[in-house]
């Protein structure tokens, strides 16, 4: 049931988002870069408002692109999980390419700083590393697309093994052995390519 | 990207990855290695890659620390800056903070909570609660300093920071006598009081929450911190996933109305107390001994009185003779004869498990405890047998309450009996199902971890579900009733998947049965479910089964009828089939009615969604009829439905609004309102979208002054999901001074919204284009009239474009303004033309009274030669009440009413 008084904006969104739901390729890619537009829109607009500080989290903008978007299309539409079901790979696009800029700023003021303390974290903050874990995260999807998800909403999102189990209704256990195997299974795959 | 083989690969891996040590995952190795020694290979490699990902914490870390935040120490959160992390859990870090403002050398634990999935409501009384704990201070509470939400919208709790013991081991490390434990506890009763007077309850003490400094001084630590992470009644409406899986409690120290889901009072602290005395003088718990499982704790706060604390000191064996040393005793019997009369009689009392018997304040029990020590006679006296016996009685009569997930079972199989024998107690057979259920629940779970941990309705929910399905000796009713209840309890918190999975055996079980009821509600159930995870295909496959199965005795059935009819509606409604979802719940209204007995909760969720179909189905009246009767049913469910009331009143409203009658939608809202807003805070989505609504019902009657107050309320917000309200409220302050003449301030205003919502939208949509219309009427009352015409022209294309048509209204309203265009630049003809399609058009849409309506029927008339002179006058009259605020509406008015003798059409006013 309608839980928000109606706006007369919101018929559009929740049509793309039931389209997308009922299997319409073209609705999910529009969905996906709606989803896009609004993260990143919401990255600049929290950049802009308390300036460059460092810990916006992923977490956190998919949290406030969820409230902005319930908020506008009215909750009943999407419930949180069903929305990062969606908006989880678009953060990855996100990610991706905010990594690729960093590096090519990098570059491109001729630095190449390596802390080997952190070098070791970093191992997969190489633009392509992380393309090749999202061509092989996509194929992953194809068979196994709760894996997949899990990998976008952990490592990509930033959120913990214990949001998410509560998020998908899973027990730490079973989200815990369900994130072994998704990274045994990258790992795997990555290393034999 | 899958190894080859994957299908039959999977099982074995997850039965290696699921042992408990190296030798159990060689094991499984090995029979694979005797049935398939290629597989077994695969596997191998396969386990290599698990060892080497957790070796070099493959993935654990983000990819970009720019963007995912560099390591937190050193930051700053206000005037403290992050040192050290001291304590990591699932809701969230704990870190040593310093002061970094040079007042004074501070030191404060800054507690960062994990609540990103909380709801905007959830933050905002967050900051009310953290307001209401700053203002506590006693010496033997940690204060709590400041309650923030960082920039990035983290709440964190600043608390003083405590370096200590938890209260036992610091009476142990001094192996504090009998009397000396006593005032130290006393001391801690009078922190606890002070807190109680403020109505601030802690909800969750046990030992580790009660510390010792080095200096000997008491410190609570997290006082009131438990409610305000707690879900709020009231947030119902929109409880998320957190808060309803948020029923939290800590076992062996909860007390049983927490269990039960009874009121929280302050005697539940009263309880924890005892328990903590009873461990502080005793060394044993009064609900578990060693070895025991958090289920055992569970069940004996339900179920049993507390032992006798003098009695309980001698149940370990060669240990309690430590226990008594550690008191400096000489000896067991010392300690239990020191325990024995007074303090058993106290412990007894404040461990009653009806909170009414028990101390009626923290200060009453220290009273007891200072009476005691001062050898005077103690309030507490030895619960007598026959009182027992009576109260037992009661308690089996009593249905328990189903809040607390750790009791549903007890709750599901009590139902059971109470329906179908009537009896008030349970067969020996049920009590073991229950027993044995309980015990699944809880097993696995040792007390040291069960004491500090917390479970999750869903982790709860999960083990019955196990146990159900591991023994099959289990009665078909009592399954039954089990399943079913537990299929609720998952759908209610929102884990839609084992809801449709439980329902679907349920189903299949009743089928076999026979029972073509029964089996009808288990559908319809599976059904509802589908349709709340958005999965249409299949609830449009189990509602056909679901017609199928009944259509026999659908006339005869009008409640079956009437529920199946409801969630055909939701389905239709849910893909967009809008008139064919308002016939559908139209129906269901109608079986509803006669249904006996009448469900209340069902008939309003049916009026709501035929009011809301036929909203969008563009049927004005009917949506406003049946938002009228959910409204009065929800009136007649009373209390519990309130929030859904003013919901449905505030939808009203809107609806007012959107017909024109903002002075009926602004009486709604200032009805609503108040009401809304102390219920769910002054942030919450429906608190924001009535005071949208209402700054809409202001403007519109020139209530300009009312209309800012609204306005600010919008602007206040510092919830999370403001994006949209400051634009807004900026649209609504340019309309304010376009309409007051000021139209030079309101161009430029509204010209930049309009680009940034272009470059937002990135194309023309249903957001861009009514703020394209007002700033072509801003440039229009400024007398820019080619741009004007221009901006009106792409206005209207844009606007038959995403209607499908140009019979709409709001394709009519542009039509309006572009007249006035047409009219000034000397093209009366066209003007003319343009009018006398759009007024028809508006008052047949929006209806008559409409204020589109009424400047178009203006318009046409001021053009229109045979207009007849009483109509002009009319129009004049009604345009001069409604909207007369309007700066060129007076002038508009007299032109009409000058039989066009003063029209000088370049100088026609803008009016809309």
């Amino acid at each position: 049931m309608p839980s928000s008084a109606f706006t007369p904006e919101t018929a559009h969104q929740a049509a793309l988002l039931q389209r997308a739901e009922q299997g319409d390729a073209a609705a999910r890619s529009a969905l996906f870069a709606a989803l896009y537009a609004e993260l990143h829109r919401i990255a600049r607009r929290e950049a802009v408002r308390y300036g460059d500080l460092p810990s916006l989290g992923a977490t956190t903008l998919l949290h406030e692109a969820y409230l902005d978007i319930g908020g506008r299309v009215g909750l009943v539409f999407v419930d949180q999980a069903h929305f990062l079901g969606y908006a989880a790979r678009a953060m990855r696009g996100l990610v991706i390419d905010h990594v690729r800029r960093r590096h090519a700023a990098k570059r491109g003021g001729g630095l190449h700083i390596t802390h080997l303390d952190t070098e070791r974290a970093e191992q997969c903050a190489e633009p392509d590393g992380l393309q090749h874990l999202s061509d092989a995260l996509d194929d992953l999807a194809q068979t196994e697309p709760a894996l997949a998800h899990l990998v976008d909403l952990k490592f990509f999102c930033g959120y913990t093994l214990l949001e998410i189990a509560a998020l998908q209704g899973l027990s730490e256990r079973t989200a815990q052995r369900q994130w072994d195997k998704a990274r045994l299974l990258l790992r795997h795959a990555l290393s034999q390519a | 990207m899958l190894p080859k083989r994957w299908p039959e690969l999977q099982p074995w891996l997850d039965a290696a990855l699921g042992a408990d040590d190296g030798t159990a995952r060689d094991a499984v190795v090995q029979r694979l290695q005797a049935q398939d020694a290629g597989l077994a290979a695969q596997l191998q490699a396969l386990l290599r890659s698990h060892v080497q990902a957790g070796r070099e914490r493959y993935l654990e870390h983000p990819p970009d620390r720019g963007l995912f935040g560099s390591p937190l120490a050193g930051q700053n959160l206000g005037p403290w800056t992050l040192q050290t992390l001291i304590g990591e859990g699932g809701m969230g870090t704990v870190w040593r903070a310093t002061r970094n403002d040079g007042h004074y050398d501070g030191v404060a634990a800054v507690k960062l909570l994990n609540l990103t999935l909380a709801s905007p409501a959830g933050t905002e009384r967050f900051r009310r609660e953290g307001d209401i704990l700053a203002r506590l201070t006693h010496p033997a509470i940690a204060r709590l300093l400041d309650a923030g939400v960082t920039p990035a919208g983290q709440p964190y709790l600043v608390l003083e920071h405590v370096d200590g013991l938890a209260i036992d081991s610091h009476a142990d490390a001094q192996a504090l006598d009998i009397a000396a434990r006593v005032r130290l506890f006393i001391s801690l009763l009078g922190a606890v009081s002070q807190a109680h007077h403020h109505l601030v309850v802690h909800r969750d003490i046990k030992p580790s929450n009660v510390m010792v400094t080095a200096d000997g001084q008491v410190k609570l630590l997290d006082f009131g911190i438990a409610k305000t992470l707690a879900p709020d009644a009231t947030d119902g409406a929109r409880a998320d996933l957190t808060q309803r899986a948020g029923a939290m409690l800590s076992p062996g120290y909860a007390a049983p109305e927490q269990l039960t889901g009874g009121a929280i009072t302050v005697a539940t602290d009263g309880y924890a107390l005892g328990a903590l005395l009873y461990v502080l003088l005793s060394g044993r718990h009064p609900a578990m001994r060693a070895g025991d499982t958090a289920a055992v704790a569970l069940r004996n706060t339900l179920e049993r009185d507390a032992p006798l604390a003098s009695a309980a000191v001698l149940e370990g064996g060669a240990t309690a003779d430590a226990l008594a040393a550690r008191r400096g005793l000489a000896g067991a019997p010392q300690l239990r004869r020191q325990l024995q009369g007074d303090l058993d009689n106290i412990l007894a009392r404040a461990l009653h498990r009806d909170p009414l018997q028990r101390y009626a304040s923290a200060a009453a029990l220290a009273d007891d405890l200072q009476r005691h020590l001062l050898r005077q006679p103690v309030q507490a006296r030895p619960t007598s047998l026959a009182y027992r016996g009576q109260r037992f009685v009661q308690r089996q009569r009593v249905p328990v309450a189903v809040a607390a997930v750790a009791v549903v079972a007890l709750a599901v199989v009590g139902a059971q009996a109470w329906n179908t024998q009537q009896a008030a107690r349970l067969s020996e057979a049920r009590a073991a199902t229950v027993d044995g259920l309980l015990q699944s629940l809880f097993s696995g779970m040792s007390p040291d971890v069960a004491a500090d941990r917390r479970f999750s309705a869903r982790e709860l929910l999960d083990r019955g579900q196990a146990f159900l399905d591991r023994n099959p000796a289990i009665d078909t009713a009592t399954r039954h009733a089990a399943r079913g209840r537990m299929a609720g309890l998952y759908r209610d918190i929102g884990a839609f998947e084992p809801a449709a999975a439980a329902y679907t055996a349920e189903a299949r079980e009743v089928e076999r049965g026979g029972d073509t009821r029964s089996h009808a509600l288990a559908l319809w159930n599976l059904a509802d479910v589908q349709l709340k995870q958005r999965d249409f295909k299949a609830s449009g496959v189990t509602l056909q089964s679901l017609a199928t199965l009944s259509a026999d005795r659908l006339a005869q059935d009008p409640d079956l009828a009437g529920r199946l009819a409801v969630l055909q509606g939701e389905l239709l409604l849910g893909t967009g089939q809008y008139a064919q979802a308002e016939a559908r719940y139209a129906s269901a209204d109608a079986s509803l009615a006669r249904a006996q007995p009448a469900d209340l909760e069902l008939q309003a969720r049916s009026a709501q969604g035929h009011g809301w179909s036929a909203r969008l189905a563009g049927h004005i009246a009917t949506a406003a009829l049946q938002l009228q009767r959910a409204a009065a049913f929800a009136q007649q469910r009373g209390e519990p439905a309130t929030v859904d009331r003013l919901n449905i009143e505030v939808q009203i409203a809107a609806l007012d609004n959107w017909q024109g009658r903002h002075a009926k939608a602004a009486r709604g809202l200032a009805a609503a309102q108040p009401e809304l807003a102390a219920r769910l805070g002054p942030q919450h989505p429906m608190v924001v979208v009535a005071v949208s609504e209402r700054a809409i019902a202001e403007l519109r009657q020139g209530h300009f002054d009312a209309t800012r107050e609204q306005l600010a309320q919008l602007r206040g917000g510092s919830g999370p999901a403001d994006a949209w309200r400051g634009p807004y409220a900026d649209v609504l302050a340019a309309r304010i001074t376009m309409y007051q003449g000021r139209s030079e301030q309101a161009e430029p205003a509204l010209r930049a919204l309009l680009q940034a919502k272009l470059s937002e939208e990135g194309r023309a949509s249903g957001k861009t284009e009514p703020l394209r219309r007002l700033h072509a009427e801003a440039l229009l009352r400024l007398g820019r009239n080619a741009e004007a015409e221009a901006a009106l022209r792409v206005n209207a294309d844009h606007l038959t474009t995403l209607n499908q048509t140009a019979q709409h209204n709001s394709v009519a309203a542009t039509q309006v303004l572009l007249g006035c265009a047409r009219a000034r630049q000397g093209d009366v003809a066209g003007a003319k033309q343009l009018w006398a399609l759009a007024a028809p058009l508006l008052a047949q849409q929006l209806g008559p009274q409409h204020p589109f309506a009424l400047a178009a029927a203006a318009y046409a008339a001021l053009a229109d030669p045979a207009s007849s002179a009483a109509t002009r006058q009319a129009l004049a009259d009604r345009l001069q009440q409604q909207m007369g605020w309007q700066d060129g509406a007076p002038r508009l008015a007299q032109w009409l009413r000058s039989r066009g003798t003063a029209v000088d059409w370049p100088q026609l006013p803008v009016v809309l």
